[in-house]
């Protein structure tokens, strides 16, 4: 057996595919209950391998072909374009000074330039988009049904009176204050709406977990007892003090 | 009175656990009692439309732009319409953009669905192709396909044959849960390119103005959403398709029950409480 | 000159970017192709730099004992994961992927459905009727989340249309306001940028 083959066999298993990510899922659901060492733990592996993942994969796909390769061809044959390449490297590298504290000016040089790169191409494109969105809002009053039509008169005079209560700092008083007030309900309607679809964006997050976890009964059902024993052992013996509640009480 | 003291007190476990045996319950098998017909709204039916009116060869381009974190809402969504797409036989070009994180997903997934019977003749590099991420904003990536589709890409496969500029796209569905395709919906009015995109419940209503106006011509949100596209296919072509999504609904269902019943609960508790206070 | 260098610099940019907005031709061309390599190059530079800084984070933390033993898991999982990746390759099926898959999917994912628990909770403290405001943003919420149920259909045809109702009328009518005042904000942002007068990117 050669070393290859020994780690393909440790991280290619059936116990490495079926055990793995329920005890995953139920070590992070753990916290659910009360911070534990078990939930740290999951975090802290969590977090190590995104990072070494999103980093060994960067250099396969980003750092070798637009910046290894170029460089080392270079050396075989020489373009002027390929000049490019070490102007925005070293201008990218400056970003480096912002570590120091008297030498951070020398970031200013590539900061200042993606600004205005950003701002040059920002303000055309919001400036059709503004137009875009009140040119739309100018159609024929009369859609068809009278579905369509509360929903258009709604959304003109509902834009109208969220703008206004946003945009004037008057104080809001008279036909302003009662326009700014309606505004105000257009917007708990529209903070409503987001709050319903979110609920079901959250719930459905958690409906795929469990989902694995029916998958796998037996392993979630041995897993969670497992750590169900080790959350009372370790707050019964181990752990005392009392935890803050939902108001921040002990 | 005890209970009131209680409920006003109630420890989140106990809501906690609800919750999950609301979820929970309806997906062990034999108790998915909450099973009712849902119908396409008229957003995700839009982006239906729009891939049965493609012809044979057309180009689509599915810009693939979500972590793990953001699965379970769109990777249903990602493998309904991919297979829609194969079985219309058009060329799907699906690029990484956004997420390091995503590629890894994405090409299993597409791996799974190519495994499958009736596509396993289909070949990579001439009916559809992986397109690796670039470290590139979003808007410069649009401006540069302007110019050359090809050349900011690996140049190789048959599949770029006929495909040079963007105009050459026939469509573009983005698939987030994030704001990345801003500049997509921005650049639209400029390119005039069809943008559909399929995006978390949490961003939904967020988008709908843009639906409004032309710069998505069409819409999915969340799970909901992918489950009306699953039906849609299975329905038109008579194979089951029905995914994680169809499944899911019974426990979105009971769960929104669970919220509900705590809401009520919590208001009547303010009320009760507020006219006692009042006294 | 510590200043007035990199804001002409950012001045430069923007005129080119406006330029290529009502002219098109071969220069623009190459000069988004200029543009987009600096962009991949600083996307490289930007991941030098996170390794650094994590680097540095996580051996301050060792050395002065703050939560060491964590931080020392931490630290060989992304060596474990740069590991697997250079003996054994990225692409699929490889045990770098059977990682990505087993451990680093359910994570992840576990870490934000805990938002599915957190938001019911959330609901049941704060979400009472106290005003003729938070009535509304109520009932809103609860005829939208009807909508998206199935049972909501079942037990009544209309009540995916008043959903349809609220998203595209009054919700939408909000989301604009926000588009409007956002984009103009962002819009006021540039201008400044544009002029020099937007300092605060730029350190002394």
């Amino acid at each position: 057996m050669d070393f290859n083959s020994i780690i393909d066999a440790i991280f290619i298993n059936d116990f490495f595919t079926n055990w793995v990510p329920v005890i995953a899922t139920l070590m992070i659901m753990s916290f659910l209950y009360r911070d534990n060492p078990l939930f740290k733990i999951g975090e802290n592996i969590f977090i190590g391998i995104a990072l070494g993942y999103m980093w060994t994969l960067l250099w396969d796909i980003s750092v070798k072909p637009f910046f290894i390769m170029p460089l080392t061809d270079m050396f075989v044959e020489f373009h002027l374009s390929d000049l490019t390449i070490i102007f925005w490297f070293l201008l990218a590298s400056t970003m480096l000074f912002r570590f120091n504290r008297k030498k951070a000016w020398v970031a200013n040089y590539y900061f200042g330039f993606i600004f205005g790169y950003m701002a040059g191409m920002q303000i055309p494109i919001q400036v059709q988009n503004i137009l875009m969105q009140s040119t739309s809002l100018m159609e024929n009053v009369n859609k068809g049904s009278f579905y369509e039509t509360s929903k258009w008169i709604v959304l003109v005079f509902g834009t109208f009176s969220a703008l206004m209560y946003f945009f004037f700092s008057k104080p809001h008083k008279g036909i302003l204050g009662k326009t700014a007030r309606v505004g105000i309900v257009i917007m708990m309607i529209f903070f409503g709406a987001a709050f319903g679809s979110t609920v079901m964006g959250r719930v459905s997050l958690f409906i795929d977990r469990s989902i694995l976890l029916v998958a796998h009964p037996f392993e979630s059902m041995v897993s969670a007892g497992v750590i169900i024993v080790f959350l009372i052992v370790y707050f019964k013996f181990f752990h005392k003090e009392r935890e803050f509640n939902d108001e921040g009480v002990l | 009175m005890k209970i009131l003291e209680k409920l006003k007190d109630l420890d989140r476990r106990i809501i906690y656990l609800l919750v999950f045996l609301s979820i929970i319950i309806p997906l062990i098998p034999g108790f998915d009692f909450l099973k009712f017909p849902v119908s396409a709204s008229k957003e995700t039916k839009a982006i239906f439309d729009q891939i049965e009116n493609l012809k044979e060869g057309d180009a689509v381009h599915i810009d693939f732009a979500f972590t793990p974190t953001q699965k379970a809402e769109l990777l249903p969504f990602f493998e309904a319409f991919y297979k829609h797409c194969l079985k219309k036989k058009v060329k799907v070009f699906i690029y990484y953009a956004a997420s390091v994180n995503g590629m890894g997903l994405g090409k299993e997934t597409v791996k799974n669905i190519m495994n499958m019977d009736e596509f396993s003749h289909l070949k990579a590099g001439v009916d559809y192709i992986h397109m690796d991420y670039i470290p590139i904003m979003a808007n410069i990536q649009i401006f540069s396909m302007v110019s050359d589709y090809k050349g900011t890409f690996k140049k190789e496969g048959k599949i770029f044959e006929g495909v040079e500029t963007l105009e050459d796209i026939d469509f573009i569905l983005g698939i987030t849960g994030s704001g990345w395709h801003q500049p997509f919906i921005d650049m639209q009015i400029r390119f005039h390119y069809k943008f559909a995109m399929a995006v978390t419940a949490v961003i939904g209503p967020e988008l709908i103005p843009y639906y409004q106006t032309g710069q998505l011509t069409g819409l999915s949100n969340g799970l909901r959403g992918a489950a009306e596209y699953e039906k849609l296919v299975s329905e038109k072509y008579e194979v089951n398709y029905y995914g994680s999504a169809t499944k899911g609904l019974s426990s979105l269902t009971l769960s929104h029950l669970v919220v509900f019943g705590f809401v009520l609960i919590g208001n009547i508790v303010y009320f009760i409480e507020r006219k006692r206070g009042g006294k | 000159m510590k200043k007035e260098i990199p804001i002409l610099l950012g001045l430069i940019a923007a005129i080119l970017w406006y330029g290529e907005f009502f002219i098109a031709g071969m220069f623009f061309d190459n000069m988004k192709m200029f543009f987009s390599d600096g962009m991949k190059i600083g996307g490289v530079v930007g991941i030098m730099i996170g390794a650094y800084s994590v680097g540095r984070q996580n051996y301050f933390k060792i050395k002065y004992n703050n939560e060491r033993y964590y931080a020392i898991l931490r630290v060989s999982m992304i060596f474990l994961m740069i590991f697997l990746g250079w003996a054994r390759g990225t692409s699929l099926g490889t045990p770098f992927s059977s990682v990505f898959f087993n451990v680093y999917i359910p994570f992840q994912a576990t870490v934000f459905a805990l938002l599915a628990f957190y938001i019911a909770s959330a609901a049941y403290r704060s979400f009472k009727a106290k005003s003729i405001e938070s009535a509304v943003l109520l009932i809103a919420s609860v005829f939208v989340m009807l909508s998206k149920i199935t049972l909501g259909e079942a037990m009544w045809d209309k009540i995916p249309v008043i959903g349809e109702w609220i998203v595209d009328a009054p919700s939408s009518a909000g989301r604009r306001a926000i588009i409007f005042g956002g984009y103009l904000g962002m819009i006021t942002m540039m201008i400044r940028i544009f002029f020099g007068l937007e300092r605060s990117h730029l350190s002394e």
